[in-house]
C-alpha cells in the first residue's frame, strides 16, 4: 500500500519539476522586448496577413469574417491560423508579429493579459486596455463589434420555473442543494467561482469541471442544475436552459472587438477601413443565431462568414441547413478535406520523427562510449515524457509561434525518448562474446561500433523507432490545438461544434494512420534485421 | 629456451587488480616457447584468462611486464598486436550476422590480405559449402572448428585459446582437440590455452601451469606434475583428476 500510496506523488513531483523548468524558458522568452523579431518562425510575406483564433465557433467565425473582408476589400493576401488553444497564444502570437489580427474581448484583456483589477463600466474598461495595449506592445483595438460576450449563469429552466428563479441572487438560498457543472479556467479566474461566491455569497453543492460541449449535454440529460455559459452561446436556447440576470453586475463587461497590430495598420490603412464596416453591426442575437448555425448545424465557417458579411452589406442570403448524412457518405464528401489533414499529419510525423531519429540514433550510441553519463541523460530525455503533449504544445508557441514549427519540434522532443533508449540498450548489449571476439582479433572500437554492435542493434533500434512513430501520430492530432493542421482539425472543431461526424472523420484516419505506419515501418524492421539474427 | 631465441610469449612478475581490490594475478611469470602450448589449468577465478588477455592487451598489467615476441606489449599498437595474433573464445565468438566465409575471413579482410576460405575450411574439416551458412545454421562443434580456421586465417604464428572446447559436448570436443593438436603440428603454430578440463590441458599442454588466486602454483611437463607437484595444491589436484579418471 505504501509504494502505491508514494508513486503518484513522485510521479506528480517530476511533472512539477518538467512543467517548472519549461515555465522559466518561456517566461525568458516573455520578457524578451516588444521590439524583437520573432524568432523561428519567417516573417510573413509583404502583402501577407495572418489571423489566428481561439479554439471555439463564436472566435474562429469573427476570425474568418476578418479574413473574407480583407481578401475582398484590401486584396491581401491572408493567412489562417486558426484554434489556437485559449487567449495566451494567440495574444503572444499578435505581440510577437507572428500574426497580425485576432478577435478579442476587453474583459479578457483587462483581467487576463493585463492582470487589471475588475472594473463593471464598459467604456472605461475599453478606455484602459486601448491605452495600455499601444503603449506596451502597439496593438490597437478596433471600435467594438456590437455585442459582448459576458460569462452568464445558467440553470436548467424546469428548475427555474419551479423555483422562481431570475437573477443570481435568487438562486443564492438553494446554492447548497444545486449540482454545478463549469468550464476549466472558470473554478480559478478571479471573474469566476471564487468571485462569484464572493459578490453574492454563493455555495454551490457540488462543483464539476467539465469540456464546454459537454456541459451542455450533462445539463440536458439533468445531470447538473447549474453552469456558466458565456452570453452569445446558441446552445443555450436548444439546451433548455435560463440565463439568470447578474443583478449585481458582477462580471466585467466582455466586448468583443478586433484586436490588430499597429504597423499593419500604418502599412496597408485599407485593412482598417474595411475592418471598420464591422464596427457596432453584430448585435447578441445576430451572434447567437450565428453561433448556433455553427454549432448544430454544422457548416462550414466560411459560409457562415460569407453569409453573414452579405446581409451586413444588405444583400440578404436565407439561412441553409445541411442534410445529416450517414457516416460513410459523409467521410466520402469530406474525402478531400480528409486526404489533406492526413497528408500534412504525415508530413508533420515524418519531419519530427526524422529529425529525432538524426538526433537520438547518435545520442544513443554516443552514451554507449559514456555510459556514466547515459542513465542521468536517458532519464533526462525521459523527462519530456512526463509533461503533458498540450502542455508542451503550448508551451512551443511563445519561443517558435504557431503553425507547424512548434508541432514539429514538441512532436520531435517526444520521439527521443523511445529511440535513445532503444538505441543505447541495443548497441550496449548486442551480443556480448561477439564483440569481445571482433575487439581481440584487432577491429578498432569504431569497427566494433559500425560492423558489429550497430548492425545488431538495428533490429532493437528500429523498434523505438516504431514506438516513438505511433506515439507520434497519436500525438499529432493535439498539434491542431496550436494551428499546425493535420487530423486533429476535425477532432477539435468536431468538439467545439458537438459535431460526431467531424470528430470521426479525424479520429478515425488517425488511428488507420497510426496503424499503417506501424505496419510499414514493421517491415522496415525486418529489412533491417540482419539475415544471420533469428 | 636453450636455443636463446626469445620466448614467444612472456610474462615479467606481472600484477594485476581489478576495481574493488580483487587481485587478478600477482607476481606471475611465464614463457612460451616458439612452436610450444602451455595449458593453463585453475579453479574459476584464478587468474587464467586475465593472464591470457594480457598477450593480446585486452587487459593491462599494473606492474610488471608482458611481452610478445620479445617486445613490451606496453610499446606496441594493440589493434596491431591482435591482428597478428589468433584467439579463440569459449563460445567461439563468431559475428552471427556475418556468413562463415566473411568470419573466416575477418583478419585478413582488417589488413587487405587475400584469404583462402576455401582452404581453410579444408583445414579444420569443413566442408566448402559452409562458407555461405550463418553460425546460427551450424552445430556447435562446427562453430567451434570455424572459430579456429577464423583464427588462423591471417597466418599468425601464435595463437591464444580461451576455453575454446568448454561448450562442447565430450565426443565432439575430443574430435576437435585431435584436429587442433594436427593443425598445430603441422603448422608450427605456438599456443597459450586457459582450460579447466585436466584431461584437455594433459592432452594439449607440451606444459602445464596450474594457477591459484591469481599466482602459478607449479609450471612444468605433464609427467613432471604428476610425478613431483610442487605444492600440496597441485598434489591434491591430480590425485582428484586421477581418481576421477580411475
Amino acid at each position: 500500500m505504501r509504494s502505491e500510496a508514494r508513486s503518484p506523488v513522485r510521479r506528480a513531483a517530476i511533472g512539477a519539476i518538467a512543467t517548472l523548468v519549461v515555465a522559466v524558458i518561456v517566461s525568458a522568452r516573455a520578457h524578451a522586448q516588444p521590439g524583437d523579431p520573432p524568432p523561428g518562425g519567417e516573417p510573413p510575406a509583404p502583402g501577407t496577413v495572418t489571423i489566428v483564433s481561439k479554439n471555439f465557433a463564436e472566435n474562429r467565425l469573427l476570425a474568418e469574417m476578418f479574413a473574407q473582408l480583407i481578401e475582398a476589400r484590401a486584396g491581401l493576401r491572408v493567412e489562417r491560423r486558426f484554434n489556437l488553444v485559449g487567449t495566451q497564444p494567440c495574444f503572444d502570437a499578435v505581440r510577437t508579429g507572428e500574426a497580425d489580427i485576432y478577435a478579442e474581448y476587453t474583459g479578457t484583456g483587462l483581467l487576463s493579459i493585463l492582470k487589471a483589477a475588475p472594473d463593471g463600466d464598459p467604456a472605461r474598461v475599453l478606455a484602459k486596455v486601448r491605452a495600455d495595449f499601444r503603449a506596451r506592445w502597439d496593438l490597437e483595438w478596433l471600435a467594438p463589434l456590437g455585442f459582448e460576450n459576458s460569462y452568464e449563469i445558467a440553470v436548467r429552466r424546469e428548475l427555474a420555473e419551479r423555483h422562481g428563479l431570475a437573477t443570481i441572487s435568487d438562486l443564492v438560498p438553494h446554492g447548497q442543494t444545486l449540482r454545478a457543472g463549469v468550464g476549466f479556467e472558470f473554478v480559478d479566474r478571479p471573474d469566476g467561482l471564487p468571485g462569484l461566491r464572493e459578490a453574492y455569497g454563493l455555495e454551490l453543492g457540488t462543483v464539476t469541471k467539465f469540456q464546454q460541449t459537454l456541459k451542455f449535454q450533462s445539463a440536458i440529460a439533468g445531470e447538473i442544475d447549474v453552469l456558466d455559459v458565456y452570453t452569445t452561446d446558441g446552445r443555450i436556447d436548444l439546451s433548455q436552459l435560463v440565463v439568470l440576470e447578474d443583478d449585481r453586475r458582477f462580471f466585467p463587461p466582455y466586448q468583443a472587438c478586433t484586436l490588430v497590430r499597429r504597423d499593419l495598420l500604418r502599412r496597408h490603412p485599407e485593412v482598417g477601413l474595411a475592418l471598420n464596416t464591422l464596427a457596432g453591426v453584430l448585435d447578441v442575437d445576430r451572434m447567437r443565431a450565428l453561433n448556433r448555425r455553427l454549432q448544430d448545424d454544422a457548416e462550414p465557417v466560411e459560409r457562415v462568414a460569407a453569409d453573414a458579411l452579405r446581409e451586413l452589406a444588405g444583400q440578404s442570403a436565407g439561412p441553409r441547413r445541411l442534410e445529416q448524412l450517414a457516416l460513410p457518405a459523409y467521410f466520402w464528401r469530406e474525402r478531400g478535406a480528409i486526404a489533406t489533414n492526413a497528408g500534412r499529419h504525415l508530413v508533420l510525423v515524418a519531419i519530427s520523427l526524422a529529425l529525432a531519429i538524426a538526433l537520438a540514433v547518435p545520442l544513443g550510441v554516443a552514451l554507449e562510449r559514456r555510459r556514466a553519463l547515459a542513465e542521468p541523460t536517458i532519464r533526462g530525455v525521459g523527462l519530456i515524457q512526463t509533461i503533458p503533449s498540450i502542455a508542451l504544445l503550448a508551451f512551443a508557441i511563445p519561443i517558435l509561434g504557431t503553425g507547424m514549427q512548434p508541432a514539429v519540434a514538441a512532436l520531435f522532443l517526444y520521439s527521443l525518448f523511445p529511440i535513445v533508449r532503444a538505441t543505447f540498450t541495443g548497441v550496449r548489449d548486442a551480443d556480448p562474446t561477439a564483440c569481445e571476439a571482433a575487439r581481440a582479433l584487432g577491429m578498432t572500437p569504431g569497427q566494433v561500433l559500425a560492423r558489429v554492435r550497430l548492425p545488431l542493434a538495428a533490429p532493437i533500434i528500429m523498434a523505438g523507432v516504431r514506438t516513438a512513430a505511433v506515439i507520434n501520430v497519436g500525438t499529432a492530432t493535439l498539434a491542431a490545438f496550436i494551428g499546425a493542421g493535420g487530423l486533429g482539425d476535425p477532432i477539435v472543431s468536431g468538439l467545439q461544434q458537438m459535431d460526431t461526424q467531424a470528430i470521426l472523420s479525424g479520429a478515425i484516419p488517425a488511428a488507420a494512420l497510426a496503424v499503417l505506419v506501424d505496419v510499414v515501418l514493421a517491415g522496415s524492421e525486418r529489412l533491417v534485421r540482419p539475415r544471420g539474427l533469428a | 629456451m636453450t636455443t636463446g631465441a626469445p620466448p614467444i610469449l612472456e610474462a615479467r612478475g606481472v600484477h594485476k587488480s581489478y576495481p574493488g581490490g580483487v587481485v587478478g594475478l600477482r607476481d606471475v611469470s611465464i614463457a612460451v616457447a616458439a612452436s610450444e602450448t602451455v595449458a593453463l589449468v585453475g579453479e574459476s577465478g584464478s587468474g587464467k584468462t586475465t593472464l591470457l588477455k594480457l598477450f593480446n592487451r585486452l587487459h593491462d598489467a599494473d606492474a610488471g611486464e608482458a611481452l610478445v615476441r620479445g617486445r613490451a606489449t606496453g610499446e606496441l599498437d594493440p589493434v596491431t598486436l591482435r591482428r597478428s595474433i589468433g584467439y579463440v573464445s569459449q563460445e567461439g565468438g563468431l559475428l552471427p550476422h556475418w556468413t562463415v566465409a566473411r568470419n573466416v575471413a575477418l583478419v585478413p579482410d582488417l589488413i587487405g590480405k587475400a584469404c583462402d576460405v576455401a582452404r581453410l575450411l579444408g583445414l579444420v574439416g569443413l566442408d566448402v559449402s559452409l562458407a555461405s551458412r550463418h553460425p546460427k545454421e551450424l552445430s556447435g562443434g562446427q562453430r567451434q572448428r570455424v572459430a579456429i580456421a577464423r583464427a588462423l586465417a591471417a597466418e599468425p604464428d601464435v595463437i591464444l585459446l580461451d576455453e575454446p572446447f568448454g561448450a562442447l559436448d565430450p565426443i565432439t570436443r575430443h574430435e576437435v582437440q585431435g584436429e587442433l593438436v594436427r593443425i598445430r603440428d603441422a603448422l608450427g603454430t605456438t599456443a597459450l590455452l586457459v582450460t579447466h578440463d585436466l584431461d584437455e590441458a594433459f592432452l594439449l599442454g607440451h606444459r602445464v601451469a596450474v594457477m591459484k588466486d591469481g599466482a602459478i602454483q607449479q609450471v612444468g611437463p605433464p609427467g613432471e606434475l604428476r610425478d613431483a607437484p610442487a605444492t600440496d595444491y597441485v598434489g591434491e589436484l591430480l590425485a582428484r583428476w586421477k581418481g576421477a579418471a580411475a
